[in-house]
């Protein structure tokens, strides 16, 4: 699956290269594939492309890469069973678009790859890892006072890997997006803390769930 | 261990039980097309889930020193061969981390 979109949407954002599945208020826009598709780069920059074609187009939510189901009547099921609650999410995230910001730790210090060697290095390491947690809330939430953005329309992930504080998805419109990414920088210039990186824009994909 | 310290580790697992709660989806989605695979994301998910708690939980108690040496060692031991063990059985259902998170909300 590619993206839901409203069912009026559908049509102006289906493609040939799509299979359309209705139901009353939503519409699944998916590719017919004969197997999984592979996690490969090409394959996600295809999913990507095509997220992107149909949200310019209308109001959608992207499906996280590799969603299959076995044919169009499982599909049409599980969007039938979730047809309320993704009509709302489509009228909560709009036309908006996500911008991602990746704030990376100034002092990058190491988790250390090694596994602990016993229990004690065990959990010396994860109250290591509990403080860095800690440490990387206390950073987005000043990063996320200083976006002129509702704090609903933020989502982040603290640590996800090594050297990363965190990952924030900023939900904006595509008016916003140019004085969005010069907040984010800012705040990466002024920390002493963390540098930030912006990516985007996207499709909504932290904002479809 | 005294009764105000018992009585501050209660309050704390509450909580932590609490945000567990409140992250819990409201349904739960098993693909019909694969019950194995997502009965086992779901409840590995739980156990993840349950292993983070307790782990927070021992880690205060290291920090606030009112566990021994030995029993630092015991309790990192079991978390740590707990959390080799659900990775092990989540490899052999060909569910990631993210899987397991995915199913229970960003705990």
């Amino acid at each position: 699956m590619r993206a839901i979109v409203r069912s009026a949407d559908a049509d102006r954002s289906a493609s040939p290269d799509l299979v359309v599945v209705r139901t009353d208020q939503v519409a699944a826009l998916a590719s017919a594939c004969a197997a999984a598709p592979e996690a490969s780069e090409s394959e996600l920059r295809t999913h990507d492309a095509i997220t992107l074609r149909i949200h310019s187009a209308s109001p959608s939510l992207p499906s996280r890469f590799g969603q299959l189901f076995s044919d169009e009547d499982a599909l049409a099921r599980a969007l039938k069973e979730r047809e309320e609650s993704l009509r709302k999410g489509l009228d909560s995230v709009g036309a908006r678009v996500e911008l991602s910001a990746t704030l990376r730790w100034r002092d990058r210090r190491s988790s250390g790859a090694s596994a602990p060697a016993s229990g004690t290095e065990y959990l010396e390491s994860r109250a290591a890892r509990e403080h860095e947690r800690q440490r990387a809330e206390q950073v987005v939430a000043r990063f996320i006072e200083q976006l002129p953005c509702e704090r609903a329309f933020a989502r982040h992930r603290s640590c996800p890997r090594d050297g990363v504080a965190a990952i924030v998805a900023l939900l904006v419109t595509r008016d916003e997006v140019e004085t969005m990414r010069t907040h984010i920088q800012s705040f990466g210039e002024r920390s002493s803390e963390v540098t930030a990186t912006v990516h985007g824009p996207l499709p909504p994909y932290s904002f479809a769930s | 261990m005294s009764k105000a310290d018992l009585a501050l580790e209660l309050e704390e697992v509450r909580a932590e039980l609490a945000r567990v709660s409140a992250i819990l989806p409201d349904r739960i989605a098993i693909d019909p097309d694969d019950v194995e695979r997502g009965l086992a994301g779901l409840v590995l998910g739980v156990v993840e889930l349950l292993r983070q708690v307790l782990e927070r939980q021992a880690v205060r108690r290291m920090e606030r020193g009112t566990l021994s040496d030995e029993e630092i060692e015991r309790v990192g031991l079991a978390l740590m061969r707990l959390e080799q063990k659900v990775r092990e059985l989540a490899g052999h259902f060909g569910l990631d981390e993210e899987d397991l998170r995915i199913r229970l909300g960003a705990a």
